[in-house]
């Protein structure tokens, strides 16, 4: 059933396992990223606790082909994103997902075919490690 | 951790890097080099 996802993360978004309530959004904090400008139009969120310009990419597997907002880089071609989580996780993939049409505000050229990017994730106070 | 791409593969990252912990938080572009990324996936 279609539904809105402004209303919060805890809940499944796995057609095979609805009541799998657990969700990786609903854990993430804050996503900040550096280096970058967000393009596009959209307002959904799958992590309606967090704060931050990156959570505009942030999304679920199965939406990874919707159209929404994007990150550009405002200058070279590296862009930083760093995530904090609320709890422990565990994060086993990434998707860095192009869309080679998009104009590089910066520099005039399209896409972003060498681009790099570097993702920090940080631990939960509890697993952070004092000197 | 896996880093995958969509698209076309020319215009996926050429590299990704992972940071975690400390060196995560502390991430900026001015201290880049003297950081070790737990993970690194190259194109």
């Amino acid at each position: 059933m279609a539904h809105s996802h402004n209303h919060g993360g805890g809940h499944s978004h796995d057609d095979a396992n609805p009541d799998d309530d657990w969700n990786l959004y609903q854990h993430l904090e804050r996503a900040e990223v550096l280096n970058a400008v967000v393009l596009g139009e959209g307002d959904t969120t799958w992590a309606p606790n967090a704060t931050g310009k990156a959570l505009c990419i942030m999304r679920p597997n199965a939406r990874r082909l919707q159209q929404g907002q994007i990150l550009s880089s405002d200058s070279d071609e590296q862009v930083i994103v760093k995530l904090q989580f609320a709890a422990p996780v565990s994060v086993r993939k990434l998707m860095a997902r192009p869309q080679p049409k998009t104009r590089h505000p910066g520099s005039g050229t399209v896409g972003h075919p060498r681009l790099k990017a570097r993702a920090g994730v940080r631990r939960p106070p509890e697993q952070s490690y004092g000197g | 951790m896996q880093v995958i791409g969509a698209g076309p593969a020319a215009h996926h990252p050429s590299s990704v890097h992972c940071y975690v912990g400390q060196a995560a938080e502390d991430l900026d572009f001015s201290g880049l080099d003297g950081v070790v990324p737990a993970q690194v996936a190259i194109r």
